[in-house]
């Protein structure tokens, strides 16, 4: 079989729980051995009933599907974020099979699609949806709706894999993070970031209690209405009193941008926060090695399995 | 009717959130698990909120080289606790370097001034003596 095309990328989903083969059977993956069923609706193999505790993320993909793609920017600032938090170059990436873990509406696959990788991106809101939209008529990404604690592949499946600003909103960052290294090939590279234990994050962390019991759509009116007010008067003492214990996005990559930003700063259900110190040990425990900041994040890191 | 019931319900999240996030952040504040101080926070909210103040420079003294002090009213936020939005004025017209440090203001002078604590540092523009080169002094926070 060639190793490129979404019927390649089909033929790695394997159980989640006991990691056979699946068997396409109409609009369903079959496990073989228990019959067990993953139906696939719109298009999007589906490993989990529902979107658990990540409904925010739903939400926020959602109502900004192309906000922070660069195919629909026209810019190619999520590849710039992509290439510091990772150290991935187009040639590193090209034809090889990488793991999105995380995937959101698309920033990260939309670029490492465009560098020639063959992607698969997991999410397990319903982020997929916006997912599928953006990268249906790309033959080298495949989209599933999956819990990253519980994958639909077999292990050492992937050349590389990539999770940027997600583990940090599971239940057990390293946890999740180490469940990862297992699907990794050998010397294929797994590379995260994950939020910081400094500045603004540890403001976020305190608000989170109270930020994410809000319905999603009455905090995402608000933050359309404050953020550009707020935007607009940086200089008054009152918003800059407010900035001090409410840190609001201001990223310089537009509106729309800086709203989803904030929302998404404060709505999820899981905000962790780590020390680089803290990641660096999570990834020697799991046996990596070449383990190296790549960028000016000192929470991103990457590593090489052995 | 559809598009009034959507600006309404629009403008009752706006309240509701922001009436909730006020009082999560007093709580917030006031255990001490966002690292301000609630008496300086406070203190700036206030002043944010009330009207800016402005007011002539009617007695001054002599600091040190080119410095002269004058005393300002407390409740203002000056360059000591969180970023003065004072302007000093000579014969109505801004002097240029707000924000000085006050070494600068000695040494240098040529209307550099600094808000610090409860009083207004500062030097005229051409270092003279400001009590008695006849020119008119006046402060405005903006």
């Amino acid at each position: 079989m060639s190793c490129t095309g979404r019927g390649f990328l089909y033929s790695l989903l394997a159980c989640p729980i006991c990691k056979s083969s699946l068997n396409r059977v109409g609009e369903s993956l079959v496990c073989p051995k228990d019959d067990r069923r993953f139906p696939i609706l719109r298009g999007i193999p589906r490993f989990v009933e529902s979107d658990a505790y990540v409904d925010s993320f739903s939400f926020e993909w959602n109502t900004h599907k192309t906000t922070q793609l660069d195919t629909f920017r026209n810019d190619g600032s999520s590849e710039d974020i992509f290439r510091k938090k990772t150290g991935f170059r187009p040639e590193d990436l090209d034809g090889k099979l990488v793991l999105d873990a995380g995937i959101g509406a698309g920033r990260f696959t939309d670029a490492m699609a465009r560098w020639g990788a063959n992607v698969i991106g997991i999410d397990l809101s319903y982020a997929v949806e916006a997912a599928q939209e953006n990268f249906r008529h790309l033959d080298n990404v495949l989209v599933a709706q999956a819990d990253i604690g519980d994958l639909p592949f077999k292990p050492e499946t992937f050349d590389a894999i990539v999770s940027i600003g997600v583990l940090h909103h599971t239940p057990d960052t390293k946890k999740y993070f180490q469940g990862l290294v297992p699907y990794l090939r050998h010397g294929g590279t797994i590379a995260i970031w994950v939020y910081p234990a400094e500045g603004e994050f540890v403001t976020r962390k305190q608000w989170i209690p109270f930020t994410s019991r809000i319905p999603d759509r009455m905090f995402y009116q608000w933050c359309r209405w404050f953020v550009p007010y707020g935007q607009r008067r940086l200089d008054s003492l009152l918003i800059k009193s407010i900035y001090s214990i409410f840190p609001f996005s201001n990223q310089g990559l537009g509106l729309e941008n800086d709203i989803l930003d904030t929302f998404d700063g404060y709505s999820p259900r899981f905000h962790g926060i780590h020390t680089p110190q803290e990641v660096e040990a999570w990834f020697q425990e799991a046996g990596l090695v070449d383990i190296r900041i790549p960028g000016p994040w000192n929470t991103s890191m990457r590593g090489v399995r052995l | 009717m559809r598009s009034i019931l959507q600006t309404i319900e629009k403008l009752v999240s706006i309240f509701a959130v922001s009436l909730y996030l006020t009082v999560a952040a007093s709580f917030l504040i006031l255990t001490r698990r966002i690292p301000v101080s609630p008496q300086k926070f406070s203190r700036k909210l206030l002043a944010a909120l009330l009207p800016r103040f402005q007011g002539e420079i009617l007695e001054l003294a002599h600091e040190r080289g080119n410095c002269y002090v004058a005393l300002l009213p407390k409740k203002l936020i000056s360059d000591s606790n969180g970023g003065s939005r004072l302007k000093l004025f000579e014969d109505g017209q801004e002097l240029p370097y707000p924000h000085s440090s006050h070494d600068d203001i000695r040494e240098l002078g040529a209307g550099r001034y600094s808000h610090w604590n409860d009083a207004v540092y500062f030097s005229s523009s051409d270092n003279s003596d400001p009590a008695k080169n006849g020119k008119r002094y006046s402060v405005r926070e903006i």
